[in-house]
């Protein structure tokens, strides 16, 4: 099931320029969000302030773009409570991906919730601690890194 | 949808022999019968898939002779629906907004 929501556009700046447009807290307060926090590492903080509301997570992985090497920023973010606690509990997962073209770079990003990421990575959902177990309610980085 | 009820759903859709009786029957509506003399489980397993289907509100039951005979109800997958539309619309804005913000510079 396509529980998943993909976008791709071509940016007239070489990959460099555009990682620092997705990482950069100066420039994502400029697209992504009114106020941006982002720790560039695996399991780093990724807080981001839209309007009145704010949407919080961690951070999977941050490899910046080197040559004709693709550069990929994944961090999970769900609706935090004012106070910077866990929200409703329906993380997604995001993904940017860039690959340089001819005079550009190609952005393709893709937005994700855990049923299909797991079942990408073949979790074995019947599993005990699988999907199928209701105690199973948050999805932390082990699980992610299959 | 109530978020519970999507959990449901999702909770429903997690198991990979519901997805495939699931696909099998948005083909064509079948009893727990026929689906179990297809698949490689029992119908014991198969009603019982069938139920926890039928109660996330993915599959409706009806009378056939002897026999109940269930078909995929398409309406609970709109919750699915409204979170890729609402998420695609926020991306559409904030990606005018990065195209904007990059194209303004000169080229590198």
């Amino acid at each position: 099931m396509a529980d998943l929501m993909q976008r791709e556009l071509v940016l007239p700046v070489a990959p460099p320029a555009v990682w620092r447009a997705l990482t950069d807290e100066s420039w994502l307060a400029r697209w992504l969000a009114d106020e941006a926090r982002l720790e560039l590492r695996p399991g780093g903080d990724a807080r981001f302030r839209i309007g009145d509301r704010t949407r919080a997570g961690w951070v999977e992985e941050a490899t910046p773009p080197t040559g004709e090497r693709p550069g990929r920023l994944a961090f999970w973010w769900e609706d935090a409570d004012a106070d910077g606690g866990p929200g409703d509990g329906r993380a997604s997962r995001v993904c940017l991906e860039l690959t340089p073209t001819e005079d550009g770079t190609r952005l393709r990003v893709v937005e994700t919730r855990p049923l299909d990421v797991l079942d990408l990575v073949g979790t074995p959902l019947g599993a005990p601690g699988g999907l199928a177990d209701p105690g199973t309610e948050r999805f932390g980085p082990a699980l992610v890194a299959v | 949808m109530s978020s519970d009820a999507a959990d449901a759903v999702f909770d429903a859709l997690a198991d990979p022999m519901r997805r495939q009786l699931l696909a099998r029957l948005s083909a064509h509506p079948a009893s727990a019968t026929e689906l179990a003399g297809e698949l490689p489980i029992s119908r014991q397993a198969v009603a019982k898939h069938l139920t926890l289907l039928s109660g996330a509100g993915l599959l409706q039951r009806e009378r056939a002779g002897r026999d109940v005979r269930y078909r995929v109800t398409p309406a609970p997958l709109s919750d699915a629906v409204d979170w890729i539309s609402e998420v695609g619309g926020q991306w559409d804005a904030r990606l005018a907004r990065l195209s904007a913000a990059l194209g303004s510079r000169p080229r590198h």
